[in-house]
């Protein structure tokens, strides 16, 4: 697919969106009953199951720690998760970079000082990838923490920002580059992009990966379009919580 | 059998108690059920849009599994059709499991196995020419590390997963080499209605020769005299499945001694009588009848 098609003359994307639009974004708490916490997100065809055991005792003697919890992130991609059939090992360097990622993030983000000597494990399970799948994991994990009842400051909200090159043609001064929002797998196969993870949707950044080369001074653009995604973002988890909230007190009421 | 799926960690008296009340006639479960009542369980399928078929199963020990399959062409060797088994690959991932790990192969060569019989007509299916078929991979996560043995839980979703399956419609002629359409609407589906459904395996236990149970959670494993897998195929038309292999797992250290007194526990001596396994055969013919009938539902529903 050439770089033209991503955006058409009209400002459309090729899944039909608008430059600021984000992709559906579906969630599910508490799937799996057999976890502490678990959450189900449905990202475009972003599909991750995220389930949370903790805390608990640790099964390892190196990660108990006296100052808090600590946060251990296993990721798994399902083989039949990308287009073409691949099986990952655990020791992938993609996967070990996501995990490490995560795994710092929410170190930060949960209030690991309310439980010494524990552990926190968060297990994301890829089903189907579509782009973002970094930011998707970071959403996951959030809804499933908060099933869990993990202590943590406020939500951490991820997402995901490009910048499309657009050609001038005969006239130079139509050059310029847009950001676009919530980028899919072909938008991120071509163009470069940046995840950016907030701590309660606003400007504390907590998270930040730039896969591809970009010119310095359109990051900023591309953070403040991911930023403001993760505002929206943080909405739409607050009403998914608050939804399942009020169905489980509506059913230990019956 | 990888052991890890069997060790319980209930006392001796409690497996005596548990043997005994399973000993009963008629018997008592510890969870109420009937002998050939199974567990509570969710399934839905063709969940993932970037597999030719998926299901995804929710038992009810909270035991849960996803299924993806994939199909790719490959170049068919002219050679016996022994090397047919190469043309299905399982692969089962236990979550918190290292990916050598024990349980997870042998779990896949369980369902594996039932899948390549050569009574289970699946490898036919996948001859697209006389020079190419389709490789299948089925991917099986499972996603809660298991309480009760779960062969059944795979083997189920596992069947669910292959009749969601769509392979593409070729469009060439069959000396040539193969182009499909890409028209998805116009995929064929791997098993049609009318056509054997895929294979299930399921797990009955049996108890002091009287009482058989199906679905048996992880401590009525572990005080049976004899444990079987029972792969069955059914036939388009509904009528009785068809038996297509019995495999023996190994029971628990549950079953008393036939000298034994006042049933205490002790070491099992072993074996079980041919009627016993006659009888089991012949109630599963008939749980497996409606077990098959309940998959359909899950697959009319969808």
């Amino acid at each position: 697919m050439s770089r033209h098609e991503l955006l058409s003359p009209e400002g459309l994307r090729i899944d039909g969106r608008r430059w600021n639009e984000l992709r559906l974004f579906e969630a599910r708490l508490s799937t799996t009953t057999a976890a502490d916490g678990s959450s189900y997100v449905e990202w475009g065809n972003t599909k991750i199951i995220c389930t949370v055991a903790g805390p608990v005792e640790p099964k390892m003697g190196s990660n108990r720690s006296q100052d808090g919890a600590t946060v251990v992130v296993e990721v798994c991609f399902a083989a039949f998760s990308g287009n073409d059939r691949k099986k990952r090992a655990r020791g992938d360097k993609r996967v070990q970079e996501m995990q490490t990622a995560l795994q710092r993030t929410f170190s930060e983000a949960i209030l690991t000082q309310l439980h010494p000597r524990s552990e926190i494990l968060i297990t994301l399970h890829i089903l189907s990838q579509d782009g973002s799948v970094l930011a998707a994991c970071v959403n996951a994990c959030t809804l499933a923490l908060v099933d869990a009842g993990v202590p943590m400051s406020d939500y951490v909200v991820a997402c995901t920002a490009g910048s499309y090159f657009v050609r001038g043609g005969n006239n130079p001064e139509d050059e310029g580059e847009d950001p676009l929002l919530d980028m899919n797998n072909l938008e991120e196969a071509d163009l470069p992009s940046v995840t950016v993870g907030t701590i309660g949707g606003g400007e504390k950044i907590t998270l930040l990966q730039l896969e591809t080369k970009v010119r310095l001074e359109k990051l900023e653009g591309m953070m403040a379009v991911a930023l403001d995604g993760c505002g929206k973002l943080r909405e739409l988890m607050d009403e998914i919580v608050r939804a399942h909230g009020n169905e489980v007190v509506r059913r230990i009421a019956l | 059998m990888a052991p890890s799926t069997l060790t319980t960690l209930i006392s001796p008296a409690e497996l005596s108690y548990l043997r005994s009340s399973l000993a009963l006639v008629p018997p008592i479960r510890p969870d109420a059920r009937t002998p050939t009542q199974f567990r509570p369980l969710v399934a839905e399928i063709d969940i993932l849009p970037s597999t030719n078929g998926s299901a995804r199963m929710v038992w009810g020990d909270g035991g849960e599994c996803v299924v993806g399959i994939k199909a790719e062409v490959e170049p068919t060797e002219p050679t016996s059709y022994g090397k047919r088994r190469n043309w299905v690959e399982v692969g089962v991932e236990v979550q918190g499991q290292r990916d050598d790990d024990p349980l997870g192969v042998f779990l896949g060569m369980t369902v594996g196995e039932s899948l390549l019989t050569p009574t289970s007509t699946l490898t036919e299916r996948l001859v697209i020419t006389p020079k190419f078929h389709w490789k299948l991979y089925i991917d099986i996560l499972l996603i809660t590390p298991p309480l009760s043995h779960p062969a059944t839980l795979l083997s189920l979703s596992t069947n669910l997963a292959l009749r969601s399956t769509r392979i593409p419609r070729l469009i060439s002629e069959s000396d040539e080499d193969p182009i499909f359409d890409d028209d998805w609407d116009a995929s064929i589906p791997l098993y049609s209605i009318t056509s054997q459904l895929p294979p299930i395996t399921l797990l009955v236990v049996s108890v002091e020769e009287r009482n058989i149970f199906f679905d048996p959670t992880r401590e009525e494993l572990s005080v049976g005299d004899c444990v079987l897998a029972i792969s069955l195929a059914s036939s388009p038309a509904h009528d009785a499945p068809k038996v297509i292999g019995v495999r023996t797992l190994e029971s628990g250290t549950g079953g008393i001694a036939a000298d034994a007194k006042d049933g205490v526990v002790a070491a099992s001596i072993g074996g079980v009588k041919r009627r016993v396994i006659k009888r089991i055969i012949k109630e599963s013919l008939s749980v497996g009848k409606e077990v098959f009938e309940s998959l359909q539902g899950v697959v009319d529903a969808n």
